[in-house]
């Protein structure tokens, strides 16, 4: 049977390469959390199901959580397919690019469609993300 | 079967995907942070449709959640640009910068209008 990281112990810690070692009881933690997250993902999941319908705005939410579904195929995919090629980090990479610009895109018809207010709560510091963003990603294009 | 009948059990599935994973090998921290990203946003869309009072409530609060993600993931990925494991030859990499930058542009009208 397989072994599950509950099951771990300090043995397990030892023979990490050293420089893994300081890092074990982060990914620890990391690792307690998404148990925790996949755990009431569930939970919220069978409450969605058992409640009645928000009517109109219930296609919206489909699709917000299709996406969201669809992100987090790619991040099992990138695990299966980086760790056989050695560029998880490189993935990773590719797959947050893609997911920045479908979000982008989706901020970007929200606010084409004049359903986003100039008082919105997050609004300044999104716009001073991208302009950080515009900068580095203009200097890096030049370089 | 209902449209949302046919998310919640992609969802089931995915998450029975990642917990069969997390059962059997030793996951790289960065894999996990992802993992754990990609969790908080389904369940915070979840938490948001199940909370929501009425559809024009629930809409409001789907368009500030796409905003606070968008935020995040720009902020990630401009860290990612300044330590190098992002670049000019990461792919998709242009079509980004040209979102940015429509993005950008329509924000600053926005706010500059105070509408």
């Amino acid at each position: 049977m397989a072994k599950t990281r509950d099951e771990g112990t300090d043995h397990d810690v030892e023979h990490l390469p050293e420089h893994l070692q300081d890092l074990h009881p982060v990914a620890e933690a990391i690792d307690a959390e998404v148990r925790r997250g996949v755990k009431e993902v569930k939970e919220a999941l069978a409450t969605l199901q058992a409640r009645e319908p928000l009517g109109g705005a219930l296609s919206e939410g489909v699709r917000s959580l299709g996406s969201e579904v669809d992100s987090l195929r790619q991040s099992v995919w990138a695990v299966l397919t980086a760790q056989n090629a050695g560029d998880l980090a490189g993935y990773i990479g590719r797959v947050r690019i893609r997911r920045a610009n479908e979000l982008c895109q989706d901020v970007l018809a929200d606010l084409y469609a004049d359903t986003v207010p100039s008082n919105m709560p997050g609004l300044r510091v999104f716009n001073a993300t991208l302009q950080e963003l515009a900068e580095v990603l203009e200097v890096r294009d030049d370089e | 079967m209902s449209d949302l009948n046919h998310a919640a059990n992609e969802l089931r599935q995915a998450l029975n995907d990642i917990e069969a994973k997390l059962a059997w090998d030793d996951l790289p921290m960065a894999a996990l942070e992802e993992f754990k990203a990609a969790l908080d946003n389904v369940r915070t869309s979840l938490l948001s449709l199940i909370g929501a009072a009425d559809a024009s409530d629930y809409q409001r609060s789907v368009r500030r959640l796409r905003l606070h993600r968008a935020a995040q993931v720009c902020h990630n990925i401009l860290s990612s640009v300044i330590d190098g494991t992002i670049g000019p030859a990461t792919p998709g990499i242009t079509e980004f910068k040209a979102t940015v930058d429509e993005t950008l542009s329509r924000v600053d009208h926005l706010i500059g209008s105070g509408a």
